[in-house]
């Protein structure tokens, strides 16, 4: 039984889904509990994914483990954040060029991995999904949903706040003491200042830069790092998450989320975490994919492209072309002459809350804690419980009549709801605000709100830096959108650079390179 | 549907060709699509903020700085003196409509709606520039949740350059606070002195300047801000808003009147494909709903790739909208720099001949099609503040050179 004066001090690396759900399965059991992350909760690989909640049907006939794991997280997450799912259903469509007989190792792979699994008749499909190719063979409905990773973020990191752990983001861990082969404490760097923190546990979930982290006590983490390139175009062109009925790989996976449809993945291999800088010959290619399954795709608006890092465990032998796999791998490095120092790396945004209890279990046997794990049946609490709707925004300012209220016109967000945030959290940075409340994410990609939000702000914060604050989120929306930049998004990119250049007096710094990418 | 002339597009440089093309003696129609980018344009007109590439340093002499442009922009091939002539020319015509701009041949700092400078070379009589306000007492009136006046930005910027400044919020004489809506209820406000006089009280005692939103009127603008300044007993100046600009739609409704007081018709409509007649000479556009219009020149100013003029296909191939022309454009569009690639963009265009008649690849020299404005390659206005000024003076030389083609 943990006592409030022997309680053993812990700390978590990485505001990501998994550091933020270790923080809190760890908190739920009664730790005293410390998140660090670097930049802001969310914003690394946790968000920079294609939106899907899996049901595990992609992976049914690769890995019949991962995907019944997947199946059992995805319950278990519309049980306890159904605020953050939206359950758009999923379908697997066979395609004339796809392999005929994958659709049987399909259902049976479904079954196996206990995943609701129902063929369609591709007659009914072809009315419901017109964007759809219309040569369909077979398609089966599973349980896919979508999932909004910022929130979900958010409620995991208020949660630990709410049972006694801190949340610390922009805060770098620049240092990790061990002593006697034990871990001691960690330096750390934020809110202007500089400290120590004791920890006598540190987990390290860093996701795509866990390496770094580990490296700095001379401890290994093996990742493979895989870069994923990802399309978001303007309209929820389908309903429901749309697969390739075959052997899990690239550009094969088209999801509704929000107001937007996103197209992913590429996947190249990369050495740097913090490399997601979108090549012109990846946007091409993508669209090539797309187009086998959306075979108009290329008249319809794409806002922006962008990628994320994965963090896949290195298995050893296995070849580039085979499927990498999703699972995950919790590393003590105790092992290796640091006690209390735990690495994990791998699986999904899916399986977050296995990880993190897999995790927490073994923290708590080092620390010989005996806690259940309470993550599966905890709701995240929370006071806004509200589900996401696509079309709640707009029902509301017109139910409120909130016209004048509306700040963000392309996602409907109201000054009302941008005052209450900057009241509740102290956010000044455009940044922050777009990623928990959708501001600039629309086709305008923040033209038109970017100087409302910087006045919003400016009225809270008499610092707040006006001009480097626009410039910055001017941009990083241009980074994207230029890779995107034909049809309407073309013109939009062009009425951006004139309303900024040419109204705002904005200058634009001419050494902005893609490549640089701030997360 | 047949005249001399016919102009496409509702870009400031359409007007322009189409409004010279009729002094000149030719019958003319406009055909546009829409509304013309002036609808987010700043109150003044610009013709040279910046040389490319060095846009920390603020041009003071605009006309005298054309000769360090690249010998390919529109302004080069114009010469000093063409461009100073059809600027002249512009703000002769534009002051039969009693529409005067302040200018001095230097550009002077405009503030923007973020509390910015913005080099222009000529602004509106009303509009609030940098040195308008330096230190002056300084009230800044605006309108309750009229969010594209962001007040809280020029009234910190204008504190940080040593002008006194206090605010009034108070409501607009509509119950919409919309931009156009404000603007189009002042138009319609009966007794504005009245309006304003509600606000005096408010006003700071020693105030020496009084600052609005730019929303004070369409059509009306000068007896609203005289009334404005009747009732507040003090200077009244315009700030330009976020877009819609109120002042860039009052230039494109006057430009339009004139043209129409003159009978030229204005067909707004859907998009037009030119009909060819061999390689190098085009008879007519036809509309979607297959309406003719014939012509014996054609000015194209339907605005680049902004506007519409020119399409960027997913490949980066651009394409031009209406004669299918060949489109100059830098390989590979997409480059190393977030500059670049916006360079790359606003770069492309229809390359002309010395007489503004598209130069088509292989195909040779369109002889009776002139190209203006955004639509013209080897220029861009967001880096170098110019919009205006080539708009002008490349609508008024094709519509000179369409004058010598159909005078011979």
């Amino acid at each position: 039984m943990i006592t409030t004066t022997n309680r053993p001090k812990l700390a978590v690396i990485g505001g990501g889904v998994t550091g933020c759900g270790v923080a809190r399965d760890l908190a739920l059991r009664g730790c005293d509990v410390t998140l660090l992350e670097y930049g802001d909760l969310g914003s690394g690989t946790s968000s920079r994914f294609h939106g899907m909640l899996q049901s595990g049907a992609r992976y049914a006939v690769s890995d019949t483990e991962y995907a019944a794991e997947c199946m059992r997280e995805r319950k278990i997450i519309a049980r306890i954040a159904p605020q953050t799912v939206e359950t758009t259903g999923g379908l697997f469509v066979s395609l004339a060029n796809d392999p005929p007989d994958f659709a049987k190792h399909f259902v049976e792979g479904c079954k196996r991995s206990n995943i609701p699994c129902e063929e369609l008749d591709p007659e009914w499909v072809r009315r419901e999904e017109t964007s759809l190719h219309r040569d369909l063979r077979h398609v089966f409905a599973v349980p896919d949903a979508t999932i909004n990773a910022w929130h979900l973020v958010t409620l995991l990191a208020d949660d630990v706040r709410n049972r006694g752990g801190r949340v610390l983001d922009r805060h770098r861990v620049t240092g990790l003491d061990i002593k006697s082969g034990q871990v001691h404490s960690l330096q750390v760097v934020g809110g202007g200042r500089s400290y120590t923190i004791g920890a006598d546990v540190v987990v390290n979930a860093a996701g795509p830069w866990s390496a770094r982290v580990a490296a700095q006590v001379g401890q290994r983490v093996d990742l493979e790092l895989t870069k994923g390139v990802i399309i978001v175009f303007a309209h929820r062109m389908v309903h429901r998450a749309i697969n390739r009925c075959r052997p899990p790989g690239s550009h094969d996976i088209m999801v509704p989320c929000g107001t937007v449809s996103l197209f992913g993945a590429t996947s190249e291999i990369v050495e740097d975490p913090d490399d997601t800088h979108v090549k012109p010959g990846a946007v091409q290619a993508l669209l090539n994919g797309a187009e086998e399954i959306i075979p108009d795709i290329r008249n319809y608006r794409a806002l922006r492209a962008w990628a994320g890092v994965r963090p896949l465990v290195k298995s050893q032998g296995q070849s580039i072309n085979s499927t990498p796999s999703r699972s995950h791998r919790v590393i003590d490095h105790g092992e290796h002459g640091a006690k209390g120092f735990f690495s994990v790396s791998g699986g999904s945004l899916t399986t977050h809350r296995a990880m993190a209890e897999e995790v927490a279990d073994r923290v708590c046997s080092y620390l010989g804690i005996d806690e259940p794990c309470k993550t599966a049946d905890t709701p995240l609490s929370t006071t806004n419980s509200k589900r996401w709707q696509p079309t709640a925004a707009y029902a509301q300012s017109e139910r409120e009549q909130l016209f004048t209220d509306v700040i963000c016109e392309c996602e409907l967000v109201t000054r009302t709801e941008i005052k209450n945030l900057v009241q509740k959290t102290g956010i000044d940075d455009l940044h922050d605000l777009r990623r928990r409340l959708r501001v600039g994410f629309g086709p305008c990609q923040g033209t038109f709100c970017g100087c409302r939000l910087a006045a919003l702000l400016s009225e809270y914060n008499p610092d707040f830096a006006v001009r480097d604050a626009l410039n910055d989120f001017w941009v990083e929306r241009l980074k994207g959108s230029l890779r995107t930049a034909w049809g309407e998004q073309a013109r939009q990119t062009l009425l951006s650079d004139m309303v900024h250049r040419e109204t705002i007096g904005m200058r634009l710094a001419t050494d902005a390179r893609f490549e640089e990418e701030r997360r | 549907m047949n005249a001399d002339a016919v102009v496409l597009g509702a870009e400031l440089d359409a007007l322009v060709a189409a409004l010279r093309l009729r002094q000149l003696g030719h019958s003319v129609r406009l055909l546009s699509t829409g509304a013309g980018s002036l609808h987010y344009a700043t109150a003044g007109i610009r013709v040279l903020g910046y040389l490319p590439g060095t846009e920390t340093k603020t041009l003071r002499s605009p006309l005298e700085s054309i000769d360090a442009l690249d010998i390919r922009h529109p302004y080069r091939r114009a010469g000093s003196q063409t461009t100073c002539g059809a600027l002249e020319w512009f703000f002769a015509t534009i002051a039969t409509l009693d529409i005067h701009f302040r200018r001095n041949g230097i550009n002077v700092q405009a503030i923007t709606p973020a509390g910015f400078e913005l080099p222009i070379y000529a602004t509106d009589q009303h509009q609030a520039t940098w040195e308008c306000v330096e230190n002056k007492r300084v009230t800044l009136i605006h309108f309750h949740r009229h969010h594209d006046f962001p007040v809280a930005l020029v009234a910190r910027a204008l504190t940080e350059r040593a002008c006194a400044v206090s605010t009034i919020e108070t409501d607009g004489p509509s119950t919409r606070v919309d931009t156009m809506s404000l603007a189009r209820a002042f138009d319609a406000i009966d007794n504005p002195e009245s309006y304003f006089a509600d606000i005096k009280p408010h006003l700071a005692t020693n105030t020496e300047l009084a600052v609005f939103p730019c929303v004070l009127g369409i059509t009306r603008q000068r007896a609203v801000i005289a009334a404005a300044e009747q009732s507040l007993g003090v200077r009244c100046l315009e700030l330009p808003t976020l877009p819609p600009s109120v002042a860039g739609l009052r230039l494109h409704l006057a430009l339009q009147y004139l043209l129409q007081q003159n009978q030229v018709p204005i067909h707004t409509g859907g998009r037009v494909r030119g009909v060819p007649e061999g390689a190098d000479h085009h008879v007519a556009v036809v509309d979607g709903l297959g309406h003719r219009y014939s012509g014996s020149v054609f000015v194209l100013a339907t605005g680049g790739i902004l506007m519409g003029g020119l399409e960027v296909a997913p490949t980066g191939h651009i394409l031009e909208s209406v004669f299918g022309l060949d489109v100059f454009q830098s390989r590979p569009l997409s480059r190393q720099t977030v500059g670049r690639s916006l360079d790359a963009l606003q770069l492309a265009g229809i390359e002309v001949d010395h007489r503004s008649r598209a130069e088509n690849g292989t195909r040779g020299v369109c002889e009776n099609l002139f190209v203006s404005g955004r639509t013209l390659a080897h220029w861009n206005p967001a880096s170098e503040l110019s919009a205006e000024g080539v708009s002008i003076v490349t609508g008024w030389m094709a519509a000179q050179s369409a004058h010598d083609y159909l005078d011979s």
